[in-house]
């Protein structure tokens, strides 16, 4: 047994481990047993393995691009994602700067929309012919300002995207972090600016890295923004180039999935690397004499940070906003230019039609059940993986981070392969295999969010209510539980943010039926108007901010109720 | 004690996922035989309620409001269940379930490679629909059509679009007008293209390129264009400026519609697709299915379709509101037995080198 891990009996982690290998492991041999040989889509008897499909990826020199292109913008993306998450969680939770707290949900507009959305609204702003700004900058300085369909393009709108899901990871550590260690610092002579350095955010390295390779992996797997800005430019993308291998006549799903699977592995190797430097650091920050919350005062300074706050908020969300909204109320075609162009009418039809409303009612119920099961059950995978000495517990986690890492349109078709063998129809037409399928889906997202903040939580606490005679469900349930339910709410928020915008698996399970919220958003752009589509998703935006608003809420009373 | 106890808990685990798995692909049922070129199946007795589960390309919205025509005439069907989306979509969903044993669709209403596939498998209902007979006398529709297997419910007309903020619509009558040397200095850049490969414009790349011979795309190729991956998508692109020209645009897209766009129908002709209606050999209501295929191809089926802006119909005499009918449009003759023998990554191969895309 390793030092400081609780011993366990086997029985669970092992019922928890097979629940994890059923879910995971078939989509995932299925999807090899197609890059490992020529077969069509559901024949999966008498097949013949062949390397053919490697092969092929790797005669063709616009796979080995995409697959590089995509390394670069998801790298760069998510560092930058990760360093303005890291930054902008810190202004909002440890410095005195005024109105941050209350601006934070407008951070998130950008997870609130579907990805593919987002870069469509980009679109609108800087198109190199009808962008408002590229127009704009065209009047004042004679030339475009940036071509969005363009390598920079793609970072700029990435980086943005995937920043509200670092943001999601980071926010809990600064509350959850312990004031007395900087006082401490700044006691010991240190100065402030050394304390944020060295202790904030030295502290905070590990849960950056979990968020950087969180979005990371979001960046690499993620289509909708490759989709509408990389493919007018004619930029590879890992990504994109699996759609392509779908959508092309005749499909070529066997070196799609040969090209996911290498995306897989290369996701897998950075993960590993990336726990293993996580594994290395100290980084207890609830300690065992409790902890108190504070933050610190800048003075003047606290006026840049909320200006830099503000700029990016701007940026980031306000001018996509900007580019949505009034399409959304439009009665004529484009942007409405007298006041009396302006109504609701697009919201009445759109809320008029039957596909919208099952949509929405679908959505609703698959993401607030879909998201709590996953809660509970992605808590006890960490709670294994990281408070036992489970031998089996580096599987478990690795196997977690499976559906995480290949691509979402790849793993949506090895889970739809797997829903049609094993699901009864009753079940496969419904919308629990859409539920069943997110939950395989997002395991991984699940375990992620949780397993730094309970790295976080001093083991000795645990172990202090065990030696005072608390069960370990008990100790769970009243220690645990209740330190991290600032992270609960988070990663609960998070699930359901990802339940209501997935699309891959919805696109192929989704009938008129068991229809969700994004199959219709996608439905209805490919009715091609677009005014109806940003109508649809404005709603998303309000509800995903609404889930948001609650959690925060909720959050913030359980603190007052702990006076933390 | 406790090393043994885990052992065989992760021996007992992996067995039963393997097991899992060996069982899905034994309970796979192997591909159902070439369909019968015999007479039409004996239809199964009518149940008292139906159910009808209908995969189709097109317009949700339409084919929402065609099933409630129908089952206004037909109270029998209690429910439907659609799925509508790509001719691409439909084939890999449709061809999966039906290989893996799961039989969900009854009708299916796609383009004929989707339901060629189909056939060659064997999954498509034999069935003669009385309502075909008479259609058969007209040749849009007789051209079209398999026998037994599938008949063109509506076309897919594939011609010019043009944003008329930009363009004048009487300045393009042809391809050949976007190749005058003072069009292209304008709006080289702004031209836009449906992408063969993912879009029914593989058709149109082929027919014109057999009719006019390869210099035709040589010329066309020299308008550099951005290539579109959805025809619909295209549309709205159209509409808002970021292309001004779209080549391979469809045109019931373009009827009665508030934007600022119009549909040319080019002098060098127009290449029609059909969508066509079938039936799911394994199809769970067939009574239902056969019922409502014969109805589609019914007047009033077609005046439903016209009525919901669902696509340029088949019928003749019926167009939609702006558009031209079919047997007023100049068609360019179009070989589908030679374009079905020819495997579709040469063509794309030939239309990447012409216009320099990758692969």
């Amino acid at each position: 047994m390793r030092k400081g891990k609780l011993p366990s009996s086997s029985f669970f982690p092992n019922i928890i481990l097979f629940i994890v290998m059923l879910m995971v492991l078939p989509p995932i041999v299925i999807l090899f047993l197609y890059s490992l040989s020529n077969a069509s889509l559901g024949k999966l008897s008498n097949i013949s393995l062949t390397f053919e499909p490697y092969t092929k990826l790797l005669q063709d020199s616009t796979n080995i691009k995409s697959i590089l292109n995509s390394l670069v913008i998801a790298s760069l993306s998510a560092l930058f994602g990760t360093l303005i998450a890291t930054f902008t969680a810190w202004i909002i939770v440890k410095t005195d700067t005024p109105l941050v707290g209350k601006l934070e949900p407008l951070l998130l507009v950008p997870v609130a929309i579907s990805p593919f959305l987002y870069a469509l609204s980009w679109t609108t702003l800087l198109d190199p012919y009808i962008g408002i700004i590229n127009i704009l900058t065209n009047i004042l300085i004679g030339k475009t300002l940036l071509t969005i369909y363009s390598f920079t393009g793609l970072i700029l709108v990435t980086t943005f995207a995937c920043m509200p899901l670092a943001y999601i990871v980071i926010k809990p550590f600064f509350e959850q972090f312990d004031s007395s260690l900087e006082e401490a610092s700044i006691i010991s002579g240190a100065s402030k600016r050394v304390t944020i350095w060295k202790i904030t955010f030295g502290l905070a390295v590990p849960t950056m890295i979990s968020a950087y390779l969180l979005a990371f992996v979001w960046c690499m797997e993620e289509l909708g923004i490759p989709l509408i800005l990389a493919a007018r430019a004619a930029i590879p993308i890992a990504s994109l180039r699996i759609y392509e291998l779908t959508l092309t006549w005749p499909p070529n799903y066997n070196v799609a999935a040969a090209l996911a699977i290498v995306v897989m592995i290369i996701n897998i190797i950075l993960y590993r690397i990336a726990q293993s430097i996580i594994g290395k650091k100290q980084w207890t920050t609830v300690g065992l004499r409790g902890f108190r919350k504070g933050v610190m005062k800048f003075g003047k300074i606290k006026y840049l940070f909320l200006s830099i706050v503000l700029i990016y908020i701007v940026i980031s969300s306000i001018l996509p906003i900007i580019g949505m909204v009034p399409m959304s109320l439009s009665k004529v075609y484009g942007f409405p230019s007298r006041l009396e162009d302006i109504a609701l009418d697009n919201y009445v039809r759109l809320l008029s039609k039957p596909l919208a409303i099952t949509a929405i009612k679908n959505s609703i119920i698959i993401a607030t059940l879909g998201s709590f099961i996953l809660l509970v059950f992605t808590f006890l995978i960490s709670y294994i993986v990281n408070r036992t000495a489970y031998k089996a517990k580096n599987l478990l986690d690795t196997l977690s981070m499976f559906p995480l890492s290949i691509p979402s349109i790849v793993i949506a078709l090895g889970i739809f392969l797997y829903f049609l063998y094993i699901l009864p129809t009753f079940i496969y037409v419904s919308i629990f295999s859409i539920m069943l399928g997110m939950l395989i889906r997002f395991i991984g997202h699940g375990t992620r969010a949780f397993s730094p903040v309970m790295k976080q939580v001093h083991q000795g606490l645990e172990d202090a209510a065990r030696i005072s005679g608390a069960s370990q469900f008990q100790t769970i349930k009243d220690i645990l539980i209740k330190l991290m339910i600032p992270s609960f709410i988070s990663t609960y928020t998070f699930l359901f943010i990802y339940f209501v915008r997935e699309l891959p698996l919805s696109i192929l399970l989704a009938t008129s039926k068991n229809m969700v919220w994004t199959a219709a958003i996608y439905s209805l752009w490919e009715l091609g108007d677009v005014r109806l589509v940003y109508a649809f998703a404005c709603m998303e935006i309000i509800l995903i901010l609404s889930v948001r608003f609650i959690g925060v809420y909720l959050s913030k009373r359980e603190e007052r109720k702990w006076n933390i | 004690m406790k090393g043994v106890s885990r052992i065989i808990w992760g021996v007992v685990a992996v067995v039963i996922v393997l097991a899992v798995a060996a069982a899905a692909i034994v309970m796979q049922k192997p591909a159902a035989p070439a369909a019968p070129a015999a007479p039409a199946a004996p239809a199964a007795p009518a149940a008292a309620e139906w159910h009808l589960t209908v995969y189709a390309q097109g317009v949700e919205e339409s084919w929402r409001a065609i099933l409630e025509e129908f089952k206004k005439e037909y109270p029998q069907l209690k429910d439907y269940t659609l799925y509508v989306e790509s001719a691409g979509k439909i084939s890999e969903k449709f061809l999966s379930e039906e290989r893996a044993g799961k039989h969900i669709a009854d009708v299916i209403v796609a383009q004929t490679i989707a339901l060629e596939n189909a056939l060659k498998e064997g999954f498509l209902l034999y069935y003669e629909p009385p309502n075909a007979k008479d259609l058969m006398q007209y040749k849009f529709f007789s051209s079209y059509a398999k026998p037994g297997y599938y008949y063109p419910y509506r076309f897919l007309v594939q011609g010019i679009g043009i944003n008329t903020k930009y363009i004048d619509p009487n300045t393009i009558k042809s391809y050949k007008d976007l190749l005058k040397p003072e069009f292209i200095e304008k709006w080289q850049g702004r031209i836009g293209m449906a992408d063969p490969r993912y879009t029914v414009s593989i058709e149109l790349f082929f027919f014109m390129k057999e009719y006019y011979g390869v210099d035709f795309w040589k010329e066309i190729a020299k308008l550099k264009p951005a290539w579109e991956s959805k025809s619909t998508v295209a549309v709205d692109d159209l509409a808002s400026g970021k292309i001004v020209v779209l080549i391979g645009a469809l045109g019931h897209l373009f009827s009665e519609t508030d934007k600022p766009i119009a549909f040319i129908y080019p002098e060098e002709g127009t290449i029609l697709t059909p969508v066509c209606a079938a039936i799911s050999k394994e199809a769970p209501n067939k009574e239902a299915a056969k019922t409502f295929v014969n109805w589609l191809l019914s007047k009033k089926g077609a005046e439903m379709l016209v009525k919901t802006k669902g696509g340029d119909p088949a019928y003749p005499g019926l167009s939609l509101p702006g558009m031209k009918p079919i047997d007023k449009i100049n068609i360019i003759p179009q070989n589908y037995t030679k374009y079905y023998s020819i495997p579709t990554e040469i063509i794309l191969k030939e239309w990447a080198e012409i216009f320099g895309v990758r692969g």
